[in-house]
């Protein structure tokens, strides 16, 4: 390949760094610092000791922010620019991509001691004592870290969340022993009948039945001791057997083994643990009892004995909590929630309305999974059952609060479906409206021509703004419509390889065709259910999984390779045996 | 879009469910200063975040017009003009880009107070810095129920992420305890009054609760020491988080028990929801108040939106979102719209000095023992810029003596206020984030 002028220059004052161990760095180095060197470095970005330091292997954590834009430009293959004659092949591409990405510097694994998120301490106290409690009212949000709310690197413990679980856990002790507005609540309902059925029952065993539901493994007599005797200590001796168990429940949500899910360090070891962790994946709460019994009893310790538990919890009702939680996440449904579109011009479109929307969303991917249909269904849909870019939901969590945006919607497709997301807009970005004469009648397709035309703004919108104009003709919450102002709606657009397609049908078929939606769908699926930001090691799993899966495998086989991988299993891959091919070859 | 709401005492009392002035108002005074045997009575700090930036032509202030020739934009504080110091000149550096691209609004929000450059992170390895609220709360905090009060208008927690490639910690909180660990903030008016006055409406059985929960903070302390031991070292660590928490709610109790009767004095309960932006604020400007008339607390962070908030403040007939707005590339319509939200938000904050002034202290009123300041980490919405910060310094607090429009040499740090700031109420520095020294003039 020829090197410019300048590159040559550079490998001169550079004679000890060229000899590259391998191609893929020697290509990056042949290909960017030709731009990307010196004082009047493109784009502001003078690679040339950045690139040093990869090389060298002693790249930082500083230098972690610079370098992912390294390694997200060359994933999304538009550095060098596209306008280049002599492009990368895509041989070369993968050479660059893979060598950029293992110098990725990695932050030491974070703890891996996670507390209950809130939505999941609600599923938990459901599942145990029968009592509704609403999260998202009761206790502070959880940040968000890599798009979920799970993400461990990202919890902390203030304390105005830890006087608020406290405070919940008062509030759910009193539910669970004196009722609610619902009337007794499940766990009292039981106790009485417990109790009229041996009426020698102690409250001793009814406090070890609690620990054990709230601390998610086998509990300890003296645990049960130790409680009754604080109780009886704060509440003095004339405190009844259920104020005695209010106290013992308050307790035992207050407890870090209920706030925390205690594990021990890798490699994971314990099936209790395991049943923990598949059952919050699953199910979004700690374990029942039958499959603390499954952990008991081994059944969890094989790849095949996970598996079937697994699929049997996922034809479980309680597996649509995975479908809720993690699908508002992945598909940034959840902002529908703040996102109020103009109630002038589109009543009908209050927060419970919209909540509805995203569930009818999540209960198309619930129904995916539990079928085990192909990701592609789900994309394309069906005659009754309109496909992801086509719902609702989506189309309007995409949408400005009075119209349409191409760009979020873009933006969307790339982030969700494509796993690409685009790189941020320039500061001091001109808005849409830039030019505010004669953007009056002009329909949104018309006013982004105008942006496009800026050649600052074109190299960035020509891989986003395809998908969303394809999607024009599906207003700001998601009808149909045949005018935008004055001018009739245009729905072609031509995408970033090429294809030129017209409407939401078209863009549908594109789409499931595309094997990176099963990539992103696995990419955040792992990220979900580690629950934590993806290091190299899980990436590497990741690429595994998907490069095992064949074009017809289904949601479910890609869940149930997540639930198998090692890093969320515990469990090694079979020795010697090549990834088994699901779905057909790949 | 020109008939705003005005401003109206009567309606927001009745929001709070009474419609005569609050009882602490008149009567706590020398109770709160025999209880506490205060000397003198004690300084609060209190920071209002102004999300987006503002229209900085009509915001900041005209050196040409007059020490105290208020601009346009804060036209609402006229009432407030000798109890404010409008301060130009000011700029974080660190929430600039730094070889880190775009993500302004993160970067404003998480430096605001830290004065640090955050890592541009979505998830691994987040962290700012320590804010100047939670350093004055780690010295005189031990000396209120709570040590300090986080606030805002908007929750947070959205996927995706918030800005260029930041988690949205970074534009949701001000208010840092540790470099990784932001401060939640309450938006739930509801919520607050429940934290710091839940307990008066059962004297007796509230009395009862705290007994309990004491034996079980005690049960849960002993939890987290047996595990402590078995777990490695960072998981120890995120546990001693829980256990800290344990401690300072433990210490709450305690202090409870101490606060004087007089202090006890029933504050009024908010609605469960507020029905406009309006109101929310006007019960958050409330509770503020009650909370430092009632010394629950002597510090506050306050957001008025997450930063890069793209609320459509629909009840001052605004109806595209505030940081779409902010991004007016010169269309007059949309720079009007702008100029709206930032003359609400001005005559907001006004009512909240109006509530501080109105609540007398001793010889004073509040608002003479408060240093409020009012600003944002981005200058201009529209150019992300982070010098010439628009920031209003109010009240009287730690002897502060407002004097119109100051005007400071350009560049000059952000955290020489906060270093100022921090040695008004008794915490004693030498550098704060980027500080160079304490600014002069305030």
């Amino acid at each position: 390949m020829a090197r410019s002028a300048p590159l040559a220059i550079l490998s001169v004052l550079w004679g000890s760094v060229v000899a590259w161990a391998d191609e893929g760095g020697e290509l990056i180095q042949d290909r960017c610092l030709g731009c990307h060197s010196g004082a009047r470095a493109a784009g502001d970005f003078d690679a040339v000791q950045l690139l040093e330091r990869a090389h060298d292997g002693t790249l930082t954590i500083q230098d972690r922010a610079a370098w992912s834009r390294v390694v997200d430009r060359l994933r999304a293959r538009d550095m060098p620019p596209r306008e280049e004659e002599d492009r990368p092949t895509e041989a070369m591409y993968q050479a660059m991509t893979g060598w950029a990405a293992t110098r990725l510097p990695e932050s030491p694994p974070a703890s891996g001691l996670r507390r209950l998120t809130r939505h999941e301490y609600a599923r938990c106290v459901e599942a145990i004592f029968g009592v509704q409690l609403d999260a998202e009212r009761v206790l502070p949000p959880d940040e968000i870290g890599d798009g979920f709310d799970n993400n461990v690197d990202m919890q902390t413990m203030s304390p105005l969340l830890l006087e608020r679980l406290l405070d919940a856990a008062e509030h759910v002790a009193m539910q669970a022993v004196d009722g609610g507005p619902q009337g007794a609540s499940t766990w009292r309902t039981q106790l009485t009948a417990r109790q009229a059925a041996s009426p020698t029952a102690s409250l001793h065993a009814e406090v070890m039945r609690i620990l054990q539901a709230a601390w998610r493994r086998p509990a300890d007599p003296t645990d049960a001791d130790r409680m009754l005797r604080a109780a009886r200590g704060a509440l003095g001796s004339e405190a009844t057997d259920l104020d005695m168990l209010r106290f013992a429940i308050t307790a035992a949500l207050s407890s870090p083994r209920f706030l925390f899910r205690l594990e021990s360090p890798a490699p994971h070891d314990d099936a209790f643990e395991r049943a923990s962790r598949l059952s919050f994946l699953l199910w979004g709460t700690g374990p029942d009892e039958a499959l603390l019994q499954a952990a008991a009893q081994g059944r969890l310790d094989s790849r095949q004995g996970l598996q079937a538990t697994a699929a049997a919890m996922l034809a479980d009702p309680r597996s649509r909590t995975m479908a809720d939680r993690f699908g508002e996440q992945w598909l940034q449904l959840d902002r529908l929630l703040e996102h109020e579109p103009d109630p002038k011009r589109f009543p009908g479109t209050d927060r419970k309305a919209r909540r509805t929307l995203i569930q009818d969303t999540t209960g198309m991917l619930h129904q995916t999974l539990v079928a085990n249909r192909p990701l592609a269904d789900l994309v394309a849909g069906s005659p009754d059952q309109p496909g992801l870019t086509m719902q609702r939901s989506v189309l309007m969590a995409t949408s400005h609060p009075t119209r349409t945006s191409p760009v979020k919607r873009g933006k969307w497709v790339l982030e969700v479906l494509l796993d690409q997301p685009p790189p941020p807009a320039p500061p001091g970005v001109p808005s849409l409206e830039r030019s505010s004469e004669g953007t009056q009648g002009l329909s949104v397709r018309q006013v982004m021509e105008r942006h496009r035309s800026d050649p600052d703004c074109a190299a960035c919108h020509r891989t986003m703004d395809g998908y969303g104009l394809a999607m024009e003709r599906l207003d700001a919450v998601g009808n149909a419509r045949e005018r935008d102002g004055d001018a009739a709606i245009d729905d072609s657009a031509e995408l970033p390889d090429g294809t030129t397609i017209r409407g939401t049908d078209q863009l549908a078929a594109w789409l499931s065709r595309q094997p990176a939606v099963r990539r992103s769908f696995v990419r955040h699926l792992m990220t979900y259910a580690l629950g934590r930001s993806l290091r190299r090691a899980d990436q590497a799993q990741v690429d595994a999984i998907v490069a095992g899966l064949g074009p017809t495998a289904g949601a479910r086989d890609c869940l149930m390779q997540v639930v198998l991988s090692p890093a969320f299993s515990g469990l090694s891959e079979p020795a010697g045996s090549p990834a088994e091919s699901i779905g057909g070859l790949p | 879009m020109n008939d705003l709401p005005k401003f109206h005492r009567r309606t927001l009392l009745k929001g709070l469910g009474a419609g005569v002035a609050l009882p602490w108002l008149e009567s706590l005074t020398p109770a709160v200063r025999a209880a506490t045997a205060l000397a003198e009575p004690p300084t609060r700090l209190a920071f209002v975040f102004l999300p987006n930036g503002v229209h900085a032509p009509d915001w900041l202030p005209d050196p040409a017009a007059g020490r105290h020739a208020l601009s346009p934009l804060l036209e609402p504080l006229t009432p407030f003009r000798r109890d404010i110091t409008v301060i130009s000149g000011l700029a974080h550096h660190n929430a600039r880009a730094l070889g880190d691209g775009p993500g302004d609004h993160a970067r404003s929000g998480a430096c605001f107070l830290t004065g640090v450059h955050p890592t541009k992170t979505s998830g691994a390895d987040f962290r700012a810095g320590v804010s100047v609220d939670q350093v004055a709360a780690g010295t005189i905090g031990s000396r209120t129920m709570l040590p300090s009060l986080e606030l805002g208008m908007e929750g947070g927690g959205r996927s995706g992420n918030c800005d260029s490639g930041y988690a949205c910690a970074y534009s949701g909180n001000i208010s840092w305890r540790a470099p990784d660990k932001p401060t939640s903030k309450e938006t739930r008016p509801r919520a607050v009054f429940e934290r710091l006055f839940g307990d008066q409406r059962d004297p007796k059985a509230a009395a009862q609760r705290r007994a309990t929960r004491r034996s079980v903070l005690d049960l849960c302390m002993d939890e987290a020491r047996a595990i402590h031991g078995s777990l490695a070292r960072a998981d120890a660590e995120r546990l001693q988080d829980y256990l800290q928490g344990v401690r300072d709610l433990e210490h709450r109790l305690e202090r409870y028990e101490r606060i004087d009767a007089a202090a006890r004095e029933p504050v009024p309960e908010p609605p469960e929801s507020p029905a406009t932006y309006h109101e929310h604020f006007d019960l958050m400007a409330d509770l503020m108040v009650a909370a430092f008339r009632t010394d629950r607390t002597r510090i506050v962070t306050f957001m008025m939106g997450n930063e890069g908030s793209n609320r459509a403040y629909r009840e001052i007939g605004i109806r595209d979102g505030h940081h779409h707005l902010t991004h007016h590339g010169d269309n007059p319509e949309m720079i009007e719209q702008v100029r709206q939200i930032n003359l609400y938000h001005a005559r907001l904050f006004a009512g909240f000095l109006e509530r501080l002034s109105a609540a007398r202290e001793g010889d004073g009123s509040l608002l003479d023992r408060s240093m409020i300041v009012l600003g944002g980490g981005i200058s201009d919405g529209n150019r992300h810029n982070h010098e010439q910060l628009p920031v209003v310094l109010a009240g009287r607090g730690g002897g502060l003596s407002p004097g119109g429009n100051l005007v400071l040499p350009a560049e000059t740090p952000m955290c020489n206020l906060h270093l100022d700031l921090l040695a008004r109420i008794g915490v004693q520095a030498d550098r704060f984030g980027d500080s160079t020294g304490r600014i002069g003039g305030v």
